[in-house]
């Protein structure tokens, strides 16, 4: 037995080129460990502290409408109102840190090179993610009105039109398997009711 | 023999009547029952409405389902059932505390007694005094002239700032003369409520039973919060018996039952009192809450219903006290 | 060592035929998850987390586990088939078992890579069972002064994780913070930011802020990318030659799971540094360190031998002092806290059983690990071919569902969306995930224990403080961990 090769108890079939080499990978994979994308620019930098000095003095402002508890004015200010106002307040803070960290890049990259744009040049990939983002909106909506087993397989079927390009047919076809084993899963394996929309009374 | 053919008979004659019938009209259940818990999975209610499920799912015809709504003190949970449909599929494990407390607090917090249907009362959670096992108090008295001698506030757990237990250990030490006292919240009775008298942090808490079973020798109860002792716990003396009286009866206690939403079909409310309500009053079940050292208290629909109305009005001066304090 | 026999025995009795079913699913799911690029077992317990409400805890954690050693595992197997790690964990594995694939000899690393995650998971997984109950043993005098600098030293890690921008993952943190605070004041019970709606008083569901933060932001990627499938190349088998290495290179294997285990243990460093160092150290006391890189068998050993004992390594805290050591196991910290089981020293008093439970799944996943690694690997090869727009859809209908099972409230999933918007432009503007959820289940612990000390404390916190050593202790630690890497980044600039 030394040195032989086994084959597995299950039985696949053989891809037809042996010594295909691995394709190479065209951009580096997501790291999905800490969910960390590259580097962005200096925009999007600009844009994301925006954000995060727009989130922090809202709910510092929102803070002073709490009704705190008179018996709890005693540890120095950090009581329920005070502990989310802190945090809000370290928001704004390096929220202006990263602006200004920002503009520094937006120097250090006009002295080295023209402005190179943010967006990573998809924009059929960028369509395609509003686009199914729309449709599982829209699933969200329809799902208690029309209930699980109608609006199920419509919302799939488009999702695999858009994603996979595949045929009217075989989308319909895998939209309806998905829809059946998801149901048996819930409805049979945990005893758990989907909504049922139009079909209530009718459905299993 | 003849059972089997008995049964046979049964199996026919239930097919016949659904054919007849036709779907428009079949029997109650016809779907699973969801039992909503406003609890986490894994707490003693839960247990207890696990437990039920598991026995009464086979009578009931249909698989009994317990799904845990989580938060607001139990209101999320309560609010969602009754938004439910009324048709008898949804029931709500209703607590004290969602169904009664936190509508004296917040009266627009979108539900009152009128939203629900009783099924039946089930649990009441007695409260405990308890320190720790190195503590020189051994009984009521000594606790209270222990704590009076102190020139400092005694730390006492409360289980959670506006909760039922809370109010319940503050009537008792009203009722006892203790006035120089720090209630200290938690996250519900346990465990960091009782853990934190081995810390050090607490001279005294709010227990439960099960801390008993938990922490074993490491704590002591001196007095059971209630009026009578408890069955299953009968070597804890109440404070009753040791002369302080709270007067609330069943109120001092962590009451809960089964509801319906308000509007639900008789026959099906006839069904699930029918089936349930037998199921909590056998041997299987009950042997199983002693074992998790819930205590059980059957009470029938109007009894319960009338629980609500005389706990709202016990708790009612305890919850403006807290509320005039959160103001001031 | 009769000792040992008789602790397992023991632990064996608390495991019964539904526990070890669910494992099973975990590890195999698992290593389908950690085999699929891009996906890993970040995802794979996340996704499980809405099922596990259906499960008792000791179920519900031995699904959770299966998915943690599977999904370490299985980007061994994309790592050397393809040459891109399935998941971040394998790229140390990739090194030098994918020069063994493109030398013929995929079948001796993808056995290698199982054989040294088998004893890294073995050993991790002992560790863990004794280590674990010493710590708790100590921790259990801690009072809200000593909880609240634990969850703090716990938040630091915050910093370490924040790979890239310090500065972008302290923001993430905080915002995990402050998505905490949402709904009812956990200390007082006043309303805080619940918009007057009953629904928001228990704050943003668990379950619908990870899914929508890490599983839908995931697919919304994906989507956006070029869409194409993964293709295996060669044939895969099991190569029973490379048990002999189990004695040949034992010290290889050793080394390298007690690395795996002493990384674990220490809170935010994790299974990628774990393997990277293992991988390193092997090479500096190999005789031949030219042959790394170039197919050597010892580092495959070493990264996955490491990465496997990681896991158990990194139990260790979580379970002991409540501090979940990486983004993971603070996923399935929140797990337990759903099933009302609060990992701290507490967990050695109140539920024994659970943690009985945990430990006996541990091991027994690691032993399982070998034979179903081995037994399926055809089929873990398999799954590399199916369409991603299959894969993308099912992932989607789990999250959906998942999500929506757990309170069975239309609002869960809203707030998944939301996640999911938030995850994807956090990615995109290059802020770490990881951080908010820790963030998120950290800042009650945070907050909650140190009001409490404020109110046992009365006026005088700064005194309270002095007077609990312990409690001081920690929080020189903490200011040590934030200091250190602006000590080292000047140290650097210096240098």
């Amino acid at each position: 037995m030394a040195g032989a090769t086994v084959g597995g108890p299950v039985r696949f079939r053989r891809i037809r080129s042996r010594r295909e080499p691995p394709q190479p990978v065209s951009e580096p994979q997501a790291d999905t460990q800490s969910g960390a994308e590259r580097e962005p620019g200096w925009r999007t930098d600009l844009a994301a502290s925006l954000a995060s000095m727009g989130l922090g003095a809202w709910l510092f402002r929102e803070t002073f409408s709490f009704s705190v508890t008179a018996s709890e004015r005693v540890g120095g200010g950090i009581d329920a109102a005070g502990y989310p106002r802190l945090l809000a307040g370290l928001t704004m803070l390096l929220g202006l840190a990263l602006a200004a960290r920002a503009l520094w890049k937006w120097r250090t990259a006009r002295a080295a090179a023209p402005p190179a744009a943010d967006a990573e040049g998809q924009g059929g990939g960028k369509v395609r993610a509003v686009l199914c983002f729309a449709v599982l909106l829209l699933y969200t909506l329809l799902l208690e009105p029309l209930g699980f087993l109608l609006a199920t397989p419509l919302a799939v079927g488009v999702l695999l039109r858009i994603t996979g390009g595949r045929g009217a047919v075989h989308a319909a076809v895998a939209a309806i398997a998905f829809t059946a084993a998801i149901f048996v899963f819930f409805r049979y394996g945990v005893n758990i009711v989907l909504p049922e929309g139009l079909l209530r009374g009718i459905s299993p | 023999m003849n059972r089997i053919i008995a049964r046979l008979g049964v199996v026919v004659c239930v097919a016949l009547a659904a054919f007849a019938v036709g779907p428009a009209q079949a029997e109650f259940p016809e779907k699973p029952v969801t039992i909503v818990v406003p609890w986490q999975a894994g707490s003693s209610p839960d247990v207890a409405m696990r437990t039920l499920a598991s026995l009464a799912s086979d009578d009931l015809g249909q698989p009994i389902v317990v799904q845990n709504i989580v938060g607001g003190s139990g209101s999320v949970g309560t609010l969602a059932v009754k938004n439910a449909a009324a048709d008898g599929y949804t029931l709500l494990n209703n607590w004290v505390a969602p169904h009664v407390v936190a509508r004296l607090f917040n009266p627009e917090i979108g539900y009152n007694d009128d939203d629900f249907a009783p099924l039946f009362g089930l649990i009441a959670l007695p409260f405990t005094l308890a320190v720790r096992a190195d503590h020189p108090a051994t009984d009521v008295p000594s606790f209270v002239a222990w704590a009076n001698a102190q020139d400092r506030p005694v730390n006492v757990g409360i289980c959670a700032a506006l909760s039922v237990p809370r109010m319940v250990m503050e009537e008792f030490l009203r009722a006892s003369g203790v006035e120089n006292y720090k209630p200290v919240p938690f996250n519900g009775c346990m465990p960091d409520n009782v853990k934190a008298l081995l810390d050090g942090s607490l001279d005294a808490t709010t227990g439960v039973l099960i801390a008993e079973k938990i922490f074993g020798d490491a704590i002591r109860t001196l007095a059971v919060l209630t009026d009578d002792r408890v069955s299953f716990a009968d070597h804890l003396p109440t404070a009753k018996e040791q002369g302080v009286d709270i007067g609330w009866g069943k109120t001092s206690q962590g009451w809960a039952g089964l509801v319906a939403p308000a509007g639900t079909p008789e026959a099906a409310l006839e069904k699930l009192r029918a089936v349930l309500g037998k199921h909590v009053q056998t041997p299987a079940f009950l042997d199983k809450m002693t074992a998790q050292f819930i205590p059980i208290e059957y009470s029938g629909p109007d009894e319960f219903r009338a629980l609500w109305t005389r706990s709202a009005e016990l708790l009612e001066p305890a919850v403006q006290r807290l509320l005039k304090e959160k103001k001031e | 060592m009769a000792e040992f026999g008789a602790l397992l025995a023991e632990l064996g009795g608390l495991v019964g035929l539904a526990q070890v079913g669910a494992l099973l699913i975990g590890l195999v799911l698992g290593i389908i998850v950690g085999v699929l690029p891009g996906l890993g077992p970040l995802l794979g317990v996340t996704l499980a987390i809405p099922f596990t409400f259906h499960m008792d805890p000791v179920s519900s954690i031995a699904l959770l586990i299966g998915f943690y050693q599977g999904g370490s595992y299985g980007g061994a197997v994309t790592a050397t088939v393809l040459g891109i790690p399935g998941t971040p964990i394998a790229a140390a594995t990739l090194l030098d078992a994918h020069p063994m694939a493109l030398a013929g000899r995929s079948s001796e690393a993808v056995t290698l890579a199982t054989l040294a995650s088998w004893v890294g998971g073995l050993i991790g997984g002992t560790v863990l069972l004794f280590t674990a109950p010493a710590l708790a043993k100590i921790a259990v005098r801690f009072g809200p002064a000593e909880t609240f600098a634990l969850a703090a030293l716990g938040l630091t890690a915050i910093a370490s994780l924040s790979q890239g921008s310090t500065l972008k993952g302290l923001l993430s943190g905080l915002f995990g913070l402050m998505c905490a605070t949402i709904g009812t004041d956990p200390f007082t019970g006043i309303a805080r930011f619940n918009f007057d709606r009953t629904e928001f008083s228990g704050g943003l569901t668990f379950v619908a802020l990870l899914v929508g933060l890490f599983a839908i932001s995931e697919v919304l990627m994906q989507i956006e990318r070029t869409l194409r499938g993964w293709q295996a190349s060669e044939r895969i088998g099991v190569a029973f030659s490379m048990f002999r290495t189990l004695v040949s290179r034992f010290f290889g294997y050793l080394r390298a799971s007690m690395v795996g285990v002493g990384i674990g243990i220490i809170p935010a460093v994790g299974c990628v540094t774990s393997a990277f160092l293992a991988y390193k150290l092997a090479r500096d006391f190999s005789k031949e360190p030219e042959r790394f890189g170039k197919g050597a068998p010892e580092g495959v050993i070493a990264s996955e031998a490491a990465n496997s004992a990681t896991t158990g390594g990194a139990l260790i805290p979580m379970l002991a002092l409540g501090i979940p050591g990486d983004p993971i196991v603070a996923v399935m910290m929140g797990g337990l806290l759903i099933h009302g089981v609060t990992p701290g020293p507490m967990l050695f008093f109140t539920n024994l059983d659970v943690l009985n439970g945990i430990f006996a799944t541990f091991l027994i996943g690691a032993m399982l690990l070998l034979p179903l690694g081995l037994a399926l690997l055809p089929l873990f090869v398999r799954v590399l071919r199916v369409p991603l727009d299959y894969m993308l859809a099912g992932v989607l209908l789990l999250a959906i569902f998942g999500t929506f099972a757990v309170q069975r409230q239309t609002l869960d999933l809203w707030i998944m969306w939301l996640f999911g918007v938030v995850g994807y432009a956090m990615r995109k503007a290059g802020f770490p995930l990881a951080p908010l959820v820790i963030g998120f289940v950290l800042g009650p612990i945070v907050e909650v224990n140190l009001r409490r000390a404020a109110t046992l404390a009365s006026s005088d916190l700064a005194g309270y403080f002095l007077g609990r050593p312990i409690a001081l202790g920690i929080l020189v630690l903490v200011l040590l961990a934030l200091a250190f890497p602006l000590l080292r980044a000047l140290w650097q600039r210096r240098a």
